[in-house]
């Protein structure tokens, strides 16, 4: 049997403040047993109901109390001396349990227990005869009540010890409700009168406390999840604790929850992945504790996830020496990171990896293929630092393959959608199309085009193309610098080989020039001309041109770098516009105004003299040659046209 | 005796217009509409309406196509020709009716000619056929000379010679001569007879120049005075 812990005395040094007064006490020094420190005893007057308590803040499972109580005449001599005392000790709850040991009644001749509650009748039962041979003179009288639990009942026994220092007791048992409710409070006083005076004096409590719990252990559910597991040592325990060593973490009694001594495991949640978590599990009997060893559990690992531990190859085909392999972009370790993985490969969709399987992964890429080629799926687990495993995660499928050839890439061409006499693409669109095909059988993976020294970028498949066809837009404007540019496709299949295309190179000329013009007494209607505009001097662009009310709009695209433009017609003089500019290529250059492109010229040499006289003579009253204004003849009106400018010169080209 | 002299004077002088009229028959011009008052023999008439001896290059000198009589003279014309004058238009062409080989000669273009002088003076009688219409007029003018009357009320001529119109035309198209005479007075320096053109220039079909030497005063004494006495024997035969 352990040895009792004195949980504390109590010899009245004083006062009586170390108790809660139910119907009250006195201090009084009248009466000192003096065993304990203190000068004083607890006084209850003749005729008083006195009664206090000193309570626990955790019940006790085992207890034993002691108490000295003072008989004026030492016990009960009938007819000669004896008081008449209603005064016990007690253990109780608070009320459901009491177990009482003391006087029950006035002028009895007993000393009597009563149990209420855990199975007691509640009924005073006599078990010990007060001392009958008493000298009459005052004796203290000692108390003892002593709860012993079993593992699920326990007994309690009740003693005196009279004045004549016989010692007499009684053993009750104490039924499994006893652990519901355990010891709160040591009273004195049953609450109602006694006759004579009454002191008490020299009170202990003690108990036993608890054998360390055995078998701490703490087994990982989840992520969050540890249960704390533990068996009780002895039955000298009303409750268990789990803590961290300072500070509790499963319910506290008398919180919701708290751990009873029937209590052999608790789960515990809200922790992080993959951490290490140290619990200690304390079994207590009142104030005494006793805690396990030190148990320490890692939470599981996250699960493999794509994305958040694991980096994963997008499912497809790969050669073997082109497989990229995996990585762990949180790196390995603990604290919400993975311990290890382990893998397995496998050809099944509805495999699993479970604990015991696969190779560990603890570091760097992951890089081990199958043996063989084939299409395989990747299960993988993860694993603490416990090195228990979580969940069983699948990429893939993934056929691997031994394709060391490259895409070929064949008959690039470049479509300009506006395409100058010498072969420059002009402002707009501009295709560029190839056929692209995977020959090592991991089939394409990317096909990527990148003009000029830029970077490259993808060249998407062609709509309403060959399933080999891939066509890249691009729209040449302003923006484009004149002159050669390049196109350089490149092609990757999922074996990772790549293939270049040499630069397919073709000249851009963006510029264009634009404006309006118009010819000196045209007719108002409808009329197509012939306009052979001269760029710088020396490049000639026939445009024909519809004017209406004398006016068109031109745009003459592929033209170089501008200084001057003049414009003319087989029915006038050659009008030169010099000064243009323009950074980004476009021109504009108006023939109107001052600049109206003036008739008269009618046999090309760009002056009006007698030869044009002669032929619009000759045409007279028909429409061509000498049809100035366009009206489908020959007249006066072209006749005064020419007037206007006869000996006029054009402007040179 | 004097009856038979004045025969044969008469005679000889048919024979001369005859011969000078066969001479200048070779070479005949519808622009030609105009006779000077005085006989063309011995007097000199230069013919450019061919223009065909040309010579060098603008500015162009130019023979005259006749000079009669023949041997009587010797006489070129300096055509220049300004841009965008089309120069000489040889053959025929739209526009410019039955007239062949003529000058476009541009805006300020001109034909500058010279003939042989006499420091007795000299007259001018000076036709040229020009189109108007599009082109422009000639002027013609002779330095140091004063244009003189061809008759009491006549200063100068102008006369259409062919029409060149169309249906249609706002003004008249046609080529028209004109005459001008002109006196270069004794002991004047003759440098040339001048055809020129304003901005509209001219189109100018040929210049046909008629050129006498003035008589000396003593001639025309002798001739008052042979006049007086042939005169003076008519009335005495008469009588």
């Amino acid at each position: 049997m352990a040895a009792y812990t004195t949980v504390w005395t109590e010899g009245f040094n004083g006062d009586l403040s170390n108790w809660t007064q139910s119907t009250a006490f006195t201090y009084s020094t009248t009466q000192n047993h003096n065993a304990y420190t203190g000068a004083g005893a607890a006084y209850c007057a003749a005729g008083a109901s006195s009664q206090m308590y000193r309570s626990f803040a955790r019940p006790f499972a085992d207890a034993h109390a002691t108490a000295y109580f003072w008989d004026y005449k030492g016990g009960y001599k009938s007819g000669v001396c004896g008081g008449g005392f209603r005064q016990a000790l007690s253990l109780r709850n608070a009320a459901s349990v009491i177990l009482d040991n003391g006087i029950s009644q006035n002028g009895a001749t007993s000393y009597t227990w009563r149990q209420v509650g855990a199975g007691g009748s509640g009924v005073n039962t006599a078990y010990a005869t007060r001392n009958p041979n008493t000298s009459c003179n005052p004796a203290w009288i000692l108390y003892e009540i002593t709860v012993t639990p079993g593992a699920t009942t326990a007994t309690w026994t009740a003693s005196v010890t009279d004045g004549a220092g016989t010692t007499t007791s009684a053993a009750q048992t104490l039924s499994s409700t006893f652990f519901s409710y355990g010891i709160e409070r040591v009273t004195l006083g049953l609450g109602t009168s006694s006759t004579p005076e009454s002191y008490w004096d020299d009170i202990k409590f003690e108990a036993t406390a608890p054998a360390s719990p055995t078998g701490a252990s703490g087994t990982a559910n989840s992520t969050s999840q540890i249960t704390w597991s533990w068996t009780r040592a002895d039955n000298n325990v009303f409750g268990f604790d789990v803590t961290d060593g300072s500070t509790a973490k499963a319910p506290a009694y008398p919180n919701s929850g708290w751990l009873t001594r029937a209590a052999t495991s608790w789960a515990e949640t809200g922790l992080a992945a993959n951490t290490n978590y140290t619990r200690y599990v304390v079994a207590w009997n009142g104030s005494l504790t006793a805690a396990s060893g030190a148990v320490s559990r890692y939470t599981l690992a996250d699960a493999p996830t794509a994305g958040t531990n694991v980096t994963a190859p997008a499912s497809g085909t790969y050669t073997f020496a082109a497989w990229p392999g995996l990585t762990n972009p949180q790196s390995f370790g603990t604290g919400n990171k993975v311990s290890k993985f382990k893998y397995k490969w496998s050809a099944s969709g509805s495999d699993s990896i479970v604990e015991g399987e696969g190779t560990d992964w603890s570091g760097g890429t992951m890089t081990a293929v199958p043996g063989t080629a084939g299409t395989y799926y990747l299960y993988m687990r993860s694993y603490n630092g416990n090195a228990v495993g979580n969940g069983s995660t699948k990429f893939g499928p993934y056929t691997l393959v031994s394709d060391a050839t490259p895409p070929t890439i064949a008959n690039i061409t470049v479509n300009p959608e506006n395409v100058g006499s010498t072969g420059n693409c002009l402002k707009g669109k501009l295709w560029v199309d190839a056929e692209v095909t995977d020959v090592g059988g991991s089939g394409l993976s990317t096909v990527e085009i990148k003009l000029d020294s830029g970077e490259f970028e993808t060249m998407p498949a062609k709509v309403g193309g060959n399933p080999e066809d891939y066509e890249k837009e691009y729209v040449i404007d302003a923006s484009w610098t004149n002159g050669p540019h390049s196109v350089t496709i490149k092609a990757s299949d999922g074996a990772a080989n790549t293939a270049t295309a040499d630069p397919v190179s073709f000249n851009v000329n963006k510029n264009q020039v634009s404006g309006a013009i118009g010819l000196q007494g045209l007719t108002a209607a409808p009329k197509y001309r012939d306009v052979a505009f001269v760029l710088n001097g020396s490049t000639t662009k026939v445009v024909n041109l519809g004017f209406l009310n004398g006016m068109a709009a031109y745009s003459i695209v592929d033209v170089p770098d501008l200084t001057t433009i003049s414009a003319k017609t087989a029915w006038s003089l050659r009008r030169l516009i010099t000064g243009l500019s323009a950074s980004d290529g476009q021109y504009v250059a108006d023939f109107t105004g001052n600049k109206v492109v003036l008739g008269g010229d009618l046999n090309g040499d760009n002056v009006v003299n007698a030869l044009d006289y002669s032929i619009l003579r000759g045409a007279w009253g028909s429409g061509g040659a000498g049809d100035i204004n366009g009206d489908g003849y020959t007249d006066n009106g072209d006749y005064l046209i020419m007037k206007s400018n006869w000996y006029g010169k054009g402007d040179a080209q | 005796m004097v009856r038979t002299l004045l025969k044969s004077a008469i005679l000889a002088g048919l024979i001369v217009v005859v011969v000078c009229g066969v001479a200048l028959a070779q070479y005949s011009s519808a622009n030609d509409i105009w006779y000077p008052w005085w006989d063309r023999t011995p007097n000199v008439t230069y013919y450019w309406d061919d223009w065909t001896s040309i010579v060098g290059s603008n500015p162009y000198a130019v023979a005259p196509d006749v000079i009669g009589p023949s041997g009587g003279g010797t006489g070129s014309a300096v055509v220049k020709v300004e841009e965008p004058g089309a120069s000489l238009m040889e053959g025929v062409w739209d526009g410019f009716g039955t007239k062949t080989n003529f000058w476009d000669l541009g805006p300020g273009g001109s034909i500058n000619i010279d003939v042989d002088t006499n420091a007795q003076g000299m007259l001018f009688w000076v036709q040229v056929t020009y189109h108007d219409g599009m082109a422009g007029t000639p002027t013609v003018n002779v330095a140091n000379a004063q244009q003189l009357n061809i008759s009491r009320n006549v200063f100068e001529l102008r006369q259409v010679v062919e029409s060149t119109g169309l249906p249609g035309d706002s003004e008249a198209q046609q080529w028209v001569t004109y005459m001008s005479l002109w006196r270069l007075d004794p002991g004047a320096v003759f440098s040339g007879i001048d055809i020129s053109t304003g901005d509209g220039g001219a189109v100018i079909d040929s210049v046909i120049v008629d050129a006498r030497v003035l008589p000396e005063p003593t001639a025309v004494v002798l001739a008052v005075f042979g006049n007086c006495a042939l005169f003076a024997f008519r009335r005495y035969r008469r009588k």
